[in-house]
C-alpha cells in the first residue's frame, strides 16, 4: 500500500515536461535552433520564425510547455533538459525567444552559440504598469489587456506562470548575463519589454547587439508585442543573426 | 545597412518641394496670445522674449524645445499649459530663446542668426529669464517647465548656473533626453551630418512646406508626423507646424552630434557631461516621458530621472500601459488632444508641492 501511495504521489506530483518538436523539415546536419514558445502563447504564432530560421539554413525546433501545471522552476528545468537533449551529437544550438520565454532562457543559464531575445524584459519596469495577474490555477494568454499587445494567438497556461509574468514587471529574478553573442530587440510601443527594460539592463552584457524597431531604426514600422513575433522582416533579421552572429 | 534602410534614409533626406499642393485647410482652433510680451537682454547682449499670462500665484517659467518657440506650450486657449496654470493658481511666463519665436530678432530688430550653443541657452538665456521674472514678480523662486531641449537646458541651468538652485522651487522636464548611448541609426545618421551644418537651418521654412501639404498622405509628411505626433487631430497640424517652428542653429546640432558620439549630453567643449552635475540638484524634479516619443524615447529620458539628486523626484511614462488615454508622442506632451486633461494637471500638481 505504501508503495502504491508513493507511486501515486510520484505520478500525481511529477513535474511536467516540455515538448521538443522538429518544426519544418528535418535537417540533422544543420545547426539546431531552439525556438522557445512562451507558455500561454500558441505555438502556431511562431510559424513566421520557423520559416525564417529554416530559410537561414538552421534546423528549427519548437520547445513548448503544454498544460496548466507549470511553475517557473519546472519550466526552467525543462528548458535546460531540452537544450541538453538538442545539443547531443550536434553543433551547439542557437536559441530564439519572444517575450517572457526569454526570461525563462536567461534563468536556465544555458549557453547557446547565439541568443536572440525579442520583446523580452531584461529588468523591472521603472514605473507601475497595468498588468492583469490571473487568479486561480489556470490562465489564458498573457497578463495584459489584449489591446495593449496586439492580436496574439494564445492558449491556456498555469496561473502561477501568469502571476510570475506580472511580477516580473516589478522585480525580475537575478540572472547571469549571457556570454554568447546576443541580439536584444525592443519596440517602443511594447508594454511587456519597452526599450528602458531591454537596452539599459543589457548595456553591460559582454557581447550584445541592440535593435530598436521603428523609425529610429530606419524602419517605419512600429511593432506591437505580437507583431514582434509575426513580422517577417524582423524574423529574417533574427534568423540572419542566429546564422552568423 | 540594408537596402530598405538606405531607401528610408533617402526618403527622409528628400525634400518635400516636389510635393507642393494647394493651400492647407484653415486651422480649426483660435491662435493664442499672451497678455504681455517682454523683450529681455542677456548678459552677452542677445535678446530673449517672455510672454506672460498674468496669474495670481507663484511664477513659472516655461521653455520650448529645439526648433520651436513658446507656441508649442501655448498653441491655443484649449491647448495651453499657460491657460491651465493660470486656472491652477500660477503666473506662467513662456520663454522664446534667442533666435526663436519673438526673439528671432533682437530688441533693435536685427535678426539673431546663430553662433551660440545649448550652453548659452542654459547659462545665459535662462538665467536672464529667471532673474527678470523674479525681479518683476517679487517672488523668491520660480518653477521651471521645459520641453525637450527646454528640459535639457533646465538641467544645464539648475546644475551649472551660479545660484540657480536657490531660485527654483520645482524643475519639470518633459520629453527631455539626456542619454545618447547606443545611438539609433536615424539619430546617428542625422547628427552625423551636423558637422557640416549651416549656421542656421531653416526648419521653420520646411515646416511651412509640411503645413502646406495639409492632410495629404505623402511619404514625407507622414514620416514627419510619425516622428512627432500620435495624438494631434489632423486638421490642426497645418496651423501647428506654422505656429510652433523656429530655425535650428548649427551650434545646437553640433552639440547634439557630440552628445550622440559621447553617449551623454555634454557641454559645447565636450568637457562636462551634464548628468554628473545633475546629481547636485536637489530641487524637486518631475520627469515626464512619452511612451511613443520617437525624438526622446523613454529610455533616453529616464537618464534625467536617474541623474538628478533631488530626494523628491518622480518619473511619469505617458502611455496606455501606465493608465493614459494614448501613447504620447513628442509633441503630444505639450499640445496633443489629451495633454490638457492628462499632462497639464501633472505639471500643476508638481508645482503645487
Amino acid at each position: 500500500m505504501g508503495m502504491l501511495l508513493a507511486l501515486f504521489g510520484a505520478v500525481a506530483f511529477a513535474a511536467p515536461t516540455p515538448t521538443l518538436t522538429d518544426a519544418g523539415r528535418a535537417r540533422p546536419d544543420a545547426r539546431p535552433a531552439m525556438l522557445v514558445v512562451t507558455p500561454g502563447v500558441s505555438p502556431a504564432a511562431y510559424s513566421v520564425w520557423v520559416d525564417a530560421v529554416e530559410g537561414a539554413g538552421l534546423d528549427a525546433w519548437l520547445l513548448t510547455f503544454p498544460g496548466v501545471t507549470w511553475t517557473v522552476d519546472d519550466a526552467v528545468a525543462g528548458l535546460k533538459s531540452a537544450f541538453s537533449t538538442l545539443s547531443g551529437g550536434r553543433e551547439v544550438p542557437v536559441i530564439a525567444a519572444h517575450g517572457y520565454a526569454g526570461v525563462l532562457v536567461l534563468l536556465s543559464a544555458v549557453e547557446p552559440a547565439a541568443l536572440a531575445l525579442v520583446g523580452t524584459p531584461l529588468g523591472p519596469q521603472p514605473v507601475p504598469v497595468l498588468t492583469r495577474p490571473p487568479v486561480g490555477g489556470a490562465a489564458l494568454g498573457l497578463p495584459w489587456a489584449p489591446e495593449l499587445l496586439g492580436p496574439l494567438a494564445v492558449e491556456p497556461t498555469s496561473g502561477e506562470l501568469g502571476r510570475a509574468y506580472a511580477a516580473w514587471a516589478v522585480s525580475l529574478p537575478d540572472y547571469a548575463p549571457p556570454r554568447c553573442p546576443s541580439l536584444v530587440v525592443s519596440s517602443g510601443i511594447d508594454p511587456v519589454a519597452p526599450p528602458e527594460v531591454v537596452r539599459l539592463p543589457s548595456q553591460s552584457w559582454p557581447d550584445r547587439r541592440w535593435v530598436r524597431v521603428g523609425m529610429l531604426g530606419l524602419d517605419p514600422k512600429e511593432l506591437s508585442h505580437s507583431e514582434l513575433l509575426s513580422d517577417p522582416d524582423l524574423a529574417a533579421e533574427v534568423a540572419a543573426f542566429l546564422r552568423a552572429p | 545597412m540594408s537596402p530598405r534602410r538606405w531607401a528610408a534614409l533617402a526618403a527622409l533626406a528628400y525634400g518635400g518641394g516636389t510635393m507642393m499642393s494647394e493651400a492647407a485647410p484653415q486651422p480649426t482652433e483660435a491662435p493664442c496670445a499672451a497678455a504681455e510680451r517682454h523683450l529681455v537682454k542677456t548678459e552677452d547682449g542677445a535678446t530673449i522674449a517672455l510672454h506672460r499670462h498674468p496669474g495670481e500665484g507663484p511664477p513659472v517659467l516655461i521653455v520650448h524645445g529645439i526648433s520651436s518657440n513658446h507656441r508649442c506650450w501655448d498653441l491655443s486657449p484649449e491647448r495651453s499649459v499657460a491657460t491651465a496654470l493660470v486656472a491652477a493658481g500660477f503666473d506662467p511666463w513662456l520663454l522664446d530663446l534667442r533666435g526663436h519665436g519673438d526673439a528671432l530678432t533682437d530688441a533693435e530688430g536685427r535678426r539673431q542668426w546663430g553662433g551660440w550653443t545649448m550652453d548659452d541657452y542654459g547659462l545665459r538665456d535662462v538665467p536672464a529669464a529667471v532673474d527678470y521674472v523674479l525681479e518683476r514678480t517679487g517672488a523668491a523662486r520660480v518653477g521651471y517647465v521645459g520641453h525637450s531641449l527646454g528640459g535639457m537646458i533646465g538641467a544645464v541651468y539648475a546644475s551649472s548656473a551660479p545660484g540657480a538652485q536657490d531660485k527654483l522651487y520645482a524643475l519639470i522636464a518633459v520629453g527631455s533626453p539626456l542619454d545618447f548611448s547606443d545611438p539609433d541609426p536615424l539619430v546617428s545618421g542625422a547628427l552625423g551630418l551636423a558637422r557640416w551644418s549651416l549656421p542656421v537651418v531653416p526648419t521653420d521654412q520646411l515646416a511651412k512646406v509640411q503645413a502646406a501639404m495639409g492632410g495629404r498622405a505623402t511619404p514625407i509628411n507622414a514620416m514627419v508626423d510619425a516622428a512627432l505626433l500620435n495624438d494631434v487631430s489632423p486638421e490642426l497640424r497645418p496651423m501647428m507646424y506654422r505656429a510652433i517652428t523656429s530655425p535650428m542653429t548649427g551650434g545646437e546640432l553640433r552639440q547634439l552630434g557630440a552628445a550622440a558620439q559621447e553617449g551623454g549630453f555634454v557641454d559645447a567643449q565636450g568637457l562636462v557631461d551634464y548628468r554628473g552635475p545633475l546629481a547636485k540638484v536637489t530641487v524637486p524634479t518631475l520627469v515626464i516621458a512619452g511612451r511613443a516619443d520617437q525624438i526622446a524615447p523613454v529610455d533616453r529620458v529616464m537618464a534625467f530621472y536617474t541623474a538628478v539628486g533631488a530626494p523628491e523626484r518622480r518619473l511619469v511614462i505617458a502611455g496606455r500601459a501606465t493608465g493614459f488615454a494614448v501613447d504620447y508622442g513628442h509633441l503630444d506632451l505639450t499640445l496633443g488632444d489629451h495633454a490638457a486633461t492628462e499632462i497639464f494637471p501633472l505639471i500643476a500638481e508638481w508645482l503645487r508641492r
